[in-house]
C-alpha cells in the first residue's frame, strides 16, 4: 500500500516538476523586457571582417562592431563623414581625409591616422585576398599628420567615396599581424556602436552597446542594449520564433509568407525596396559553341520577349518588386531606363525565332541556383514559343565552375550590387571579358570601363548610359526584376526600413 | 568469434576506403575547386595561383594520397569558408549531433520494441492495427512537416518548448521526437514479426507448459531470441541518427554535422565535405560493426555462418 503510495506520489511530483521546468522554458535572448534585440539571419558567416567575406550577415553584422571613413544614409542615400570628419578630391586619383578626433576603439585606445593607414594598406595589398577587387585600385595611403591621411589610387575611380561609405572597416594598427584575415573573430576591435563580445561557434554573434561611441557618429547612439544574432537557416523556423517572442527581428522574408503575416497582431510586416536585381543571361558571344542560338540576336530578342515580367512580379515576387528594363537597379547612379524595351509578346517570339531559323523552337539549358517557382514559370513562358529549356540547378559554386568551362547558354542571376548606389557596383563585373561575362563585347566593355574611371559625372552618365543602351539594343540579358526586401518584427520594436536593402540594427529602438 | 571480429573489421575498413575514393573523386570532378574558392572578382591568374597553392594542378590520385595520408593523422584540412581546421569544426559540432542520435535512439526504442512486443501479443486485433497504423503513419511522415506540426502545436499554441536552437535539454525535445518517430516504424514491425516468429515455437509452448508466468514467458524466453534482427536494424538506424540529420538539424537551427553538411554543401566547402562523409561513413560502418559482433555474440550461428 504504502509502495503504491510512493510510486504514486513519486509520479506526480516528477510530473509537475517536469511542467514546471517546461513551462519555466525561457528564451535566452528576450525582448525588450531584457533590452535585448535578437534577430535571426539565414547565412552562417566564417569572417566578421566584411573585407573576407560577401554575405549579407556580414555587412549586417560589420556596421554593428566597426565603422568606416564614411557612411550611407540608410534613407536619403546621402554620404556622410563617419570616422573622417570631412574628405575631399584633391584630383581625380587622390583622395583627402581629415580624421575626426577622439573616436575610441573597443579596446579604449584612440583611433588615428595610423589606423586608417594600417588598414588601407593591408586590404589594398595585392597579396592580401580580400572579396572585391576595388580595394585594390588603392595605390598606396599616406599619413600627413596624426588626423590626415591620403588616398592614392591607381587609376581614377570616383567610385571609391561609394565603396569607402559602403564596407571598408577600420581596425587597429597591427591588427592583422598574428592572425591575418581572420584576426576580427579572434580579437575583435572596431570603433562601431556595439561591441562584438562574443561568437557562437557558428550559431551567432552576441552584440554589447559601446558606451564609449562617439556623439558625432552619423548612425547616432545605439539605443538597444544587446543585439543578438543567430543563424537560422529555415525562413519557417525564423517565423515561428519571431511569432512566439524567441527572435524580434528577420528579414529577407518570402513575399508569400510576408503576405499571409500582415494582419497578424503579434508582428509588424514591412516590405521595402532592394538593391537586388533579377535577370537572363544569354551566350551572345557562342562560348558553348559556334551553333548556340544565342549567339542570333533575333534569338535573344524573341527571349526578350517571351517572357511574362508583369506576372512574375505580380504573382511571386511581389511587394515592392518592379519590372526593369535595364541591367541594372533604377535608383542606381548611371542607370537609365530609356532604352529599347521588349513588351511581353509570344506571336512575336515565334516570328523572332522564324526569322533567326528556328521555325520549330531548339532546345537549352538553363543554370540557376534561386528562386525555383521563377525559374520553372520563365521555362514555361520560354516552353510556349518553342525554346524547351531543361534546368541546370545547382548552387552559386557550380554555376561559376561551369561558366569557367564555357558550359552556360543561359543563366538566371541575381545581383544586389553590394547595395551600393551607382552602377559601377553592378556593370564590370558582368561585361568585363572574362568567363562571367557571356556577351564579350569590346564597345560595351570600353564604355563601362570609361565611365568608371572618370571623375566627371556627366561623362561617367554618359558612357554609362551609352552601354546600358547597347546592351538593351544587342539584347544580351533578359531584365526582369527588382527585388523587394520584407521585414518582420515584434510590435515592440522601431525599426528604419533601407532604401538600399541593407539593414542598419543599430538604428532600432525599443517603442516607448 | 576473434576471426569474425577480425573479417568484419576488415570488411569496414575496405567499405570506408571505397567511400573515400569516391567521395573525393565525385566532389573535385564536379566543380572546380580553385574557381569556388577564388571568389567572384578573380582572374584567370588568380585561378591558376590558387591551383597551385592548394595543390589543385596535380593529378586527382596524387591529392587524394596527400589527403588520405594527412587525413590518418587526423588533419583534415582547413575549412575554405570558416576559417578553421575542419577537425576543430567536427569538435564543435559534434556533441550536438551524438545528443540528438543517442535520445533520439533511446526514443524509438523505448516506444517501438513495447509496442512491436503489444501487436505481437494480440495478432490482427484492433490494438495490432492501431500499432500497424501508427508505424506506416510515422513512416509515411515527412520530418520536415512533422518538425514544423510540432512547432506550431508546441510553441504557437501551446508554448511550452523554445523553437529552436540547442543551448537546453527542451531544445533537444521536438528534433528528437522527429528523428526518433522516424526510425520507430522498422523497429517495431521487425519487433512484431520476430516476436510471432518465436511466440509459435516449441520452446515457448514448453515455456507457458512448465506454468511459467506469461510476463516471464514474453520477456524472458520470447523476447531475448526475438529481438536478433532487431538489433541489425538498430545499427542501422543508429548510423542514420549519429551521423546528424540535414533536415531536422536545419528546422530546429541545431548546430550539428547534419547542418555542417548542408553548409558545406552550399558553401562548397571542399574539406568540410570530404570530411563529413567520411564521418558519416565511419559511424556507418561502426554502428553496422557494433550490431554484427552483438548479433554473432548473441547467436553463435551467425559466427559458424
Amino acid at each position: 500500500m504504502f509502495k503504491k503510495l510512493f510510486k504514486k506520489k513519486f509520479v506526480l511530483s516528477a510530473l509537475v516538476m517536469s511542467m514546471a521546468f517546461v513551462l519555466s522554458v525561457q528564451s535566452a535572448y528576450a525582448g525588450k523586457k531584457n533590452d535585448t534585440l535578437t534577430f535571426a539571419s539565414r547565412g552562417a558567416l566564417g569572417n566578421v571582417d566584411k573585407s573576407f567575406n560577401t554575405s549579407r550577415t556580414g555587412m549586417i553584422v560589420q556596421r554593428l562592431f566597426t565603422d568606416g571613413l564614411l557612411y550611407t544614409d540608410p534613407v536619403t542615400m546621402e554620404i556622410k563623414p563617419a570616422l573622417a570628419a570631412s574628405w575631399k578630391w584633391i584630383n581625380a586619383k587622390l583622395l583627402e581625409f581629415e580624421l575626426r578626433r577622439g573616436v575610441k576603439f573597443h579596446d579604449g585606445s584612440e583611433m588615428t591616422a595610423d589606423d586608417v593607414v594600417y588598414t588601407l594598406r593591408y586590404v589594398a595589398d595585392p597579396a592580401v585576398k580580400t572579396k572585391g577587387s576595388y580595394i585594390k585600385k588603392i595605390d598606396r595611403v599616406e599619413k600627413l599628420a596624426p588626423y590626415k591621411v591620403r588616398i592614392h589610387l591607381k587609376t581614377p575611380y570616383p567610385m571609391m567615396v561609394n565603396r569607402l561609405a559602403g564596407g571598408v572597416s577600420i581596425y587597429k594598427k597591427g591588427s592583422y599581424e598574428k592572425n591575418g584575415p581572420l584576426s576580427q573573430n579572434l580579437n575583435p576591435n572596431g570603433t562601431g556602436p556595439y561591441r562584438l563580445i562574443k561568437i557562437l561557434d557558428g550559431k551567432g554573434f552576441i552584440f554589447e552597446r559601446f558606451e564609449d561611441y562617439y556623439k558625432e557618429s552619423p548612425k547616432g547612439q545605439p539605443a538597444i542594449r544587446k543585439i543578438v544574432v543567430r543563424i537560422i537557416k529555415e525562413i519557417n523556423t525564423q517565423v515561428a520564433e519571431v511569432l512566439s517572442g524567441g527572435v524580434d527581428w528577420i528579414y529577407q522574408v518570402p513575399s508569400d509568407i510576408a503576405d499571409s503575416l500582415t494582419s497578424n497582431p503579434r508582428v509588424t510586416v514591412k516590405t521595402a525596396p532592394s538593391m537586388r536585381i533579377k535577370f537572363l543571361r544569354m551566350d551572345a558571344a557562342g562560348r558553348t559553341g559556334d551553333d548556340s542560338p544565342f549567339k542570333k540576336l533575333k534569338v535573344r530578342q524573341a527571349v526578350n520577349h517571351a517572357v511574362n515580367r508583369e506576372a512574375i512580379v505580380k504573382q511571386l515576387v511581389k511587394g515592392s518588386s518592379k519590372v526593369i528594363h535595364s541591367a541594372c537597379k533604377p535608383i542606381q547612379f548611371g542607370c537609365t531606363e530609356d532604352v529599347k524595351r521588349y513588351e511581353y509578346s509570344p506571336e512575336k517570339a515565334r516570328q523572332l525565332l522564324k526569322a533567326a531559323g528556328y521555325p520549330d523552337g531548339f532546345e537549352t539549358k538553363l543554370y540557376s541556383f534561386l528562386d525555383r517557382p521563377i525559374l520553372e514559370t520563365i521555362m514555361n513562358d520560354l516552353a510556349m514559343v518553342g525554346i524547351k529549356v531543361t534546368l541546370d540547378y545547382s548552387t552559386w559554386p557550380s554555376l561559376v565552375s561551369a561558366l569557367g568551362k564555357d558550359k552556360v547558354p543561359l543563366t538566371y542571376h541575381g545581383w544586389g550590387s553590394s547595395s551600393l548606389p551607382d552602377v559601377d557596383a553592378i556593370l564590370p563585373f558582368f561585361f568585363k571579358l572574362n568567363a562571367q561575362d557571356l556577351s564579350r563585347d569590346p564597345e560595351v566593355n570600353g564604355l563601362i570601363k570609361a565611365g568608371g574611371s572618370s571623375s566627371d559625372p556627366d561623362i561617367r552618365l554618359k558612357n554609362y548610359n551609352r552601354a546600358l543602351k547597347l546592351i538593351a539594343e544587342r539584347a544580351y540579358w533578359l531584365p526582369l526584376f527588382s527585388d523587394t526586401m520584407n521585414y518582420i518584427h515584434s510590435n515592440d520594436l522601431e525599426f528604419v526600413s533601407p532604401q538600399d536593402g541593407l539593414p542598419r540594427l543599430f538604428l532600432t529602438k525599443w517603442k516607448k | 568469434m576473434l576471426i569474425y571480429t577480425l573479417k568484419r573489421a576488415l570488411l569496414g575498413l575496405l567499405v570506408a576506403l571505397t567511400v573515400s575514393i569516391l567521395t573525393f573523386g565525385l566532389l573535385h570532378l564536379s566543380s572546380d575547386p580553385a574557381v569556388t574558392l577564388a571568389g567572384e572578382d578573380a582572374t584567370e591568374e588568380d585561378i591558376q595561383q590558387i591551383r597551385v597553392n592548394y595543390g589543385f594542378d596535380k593529378p586527382l590520385p596524387v591529392q587524394y594520397w596527400v589527403w588520405l595520408t594527412k587525413a590518418l593523422q587526423g588533419d583534415l584540412g582547413t575549412s575554405f569558408y570558416f576559417g578553421v581546421p575542419v577537425s576543430q569544426l567536427l569538435a564543435e559540432r559534434l556533441p550536438v549531433t551524438l545528443t540528438l542520435g543517442i535520445c533520439s535512439l533511446f526514443f524509438a526504442i523505448m516506444f517501438a520494441v513495447p509496442l512491436g512486443v503489444l501487436a505481437a501479443m494480440r495478432p490482427n486485433t484492433w490494438l495490432d492495427r492501431v500499432c500497424l497504423t501508427l508505424a506506416v503513419s510515422a513512416q509515411a511522415m515527412p520530418s520536415f512537416w512533422f518538425g514544423l506540426m510540432l512547432i506550431v502545436l508546441f510553441c504557437l499554441w501551446f508554448p511550452l518548448l523554445p523553437v529552436s536552437g540547442s543551448d537546453t535539454w527542451q531544445h533537444f525535445v521536438m528534433p528528437v521526437i522527429v528523428v526518433g518517430t522516424y526510425a520507430m516504424p522498422a523497429i517495431m514491425r521487425l519487433t512484431r514479426t520476430g516476436m510471432l516468429d518465436v511466440l509459435a515455437t516449441d520452446y515457448i509452448r514448453t515455456a507457458r507448459a512448465k506454468g511459467l508466468r506469461p510476463r516471464t514467458v514474453l520477456l524472458k524466453h520470447a523476447l531475448r531470441n526475438a529481438v536478433i534482427p532487431v538489433i541489425a536494424v538498430i545499427g542501422v538506424q543508429a548510423g542514420y541518427m549519429l551521423g546528424g540529420s540535414v533536415i531536422v538539424e536545419t528546422i530546429f537551427a541545431l548546430n550539428g554535422v547534419g547542418l555542417l553538411a548542408y553548409e558545406s554543401i552550399i558553401y562548397f566547402d571542399l574539406a568540410c565535405m570530404e570530411a563529413v562523409v567520411l564521418l558519416l561513413c565511419l559511424v556507418f560502418i561502426t554502428t553496422t560493426f557494433a550490431a554484427d559482433i552483438l548479433n554473432a555474440w548473441l547467436d553463435p550461428r551467425i559466427r559458424i555462418k
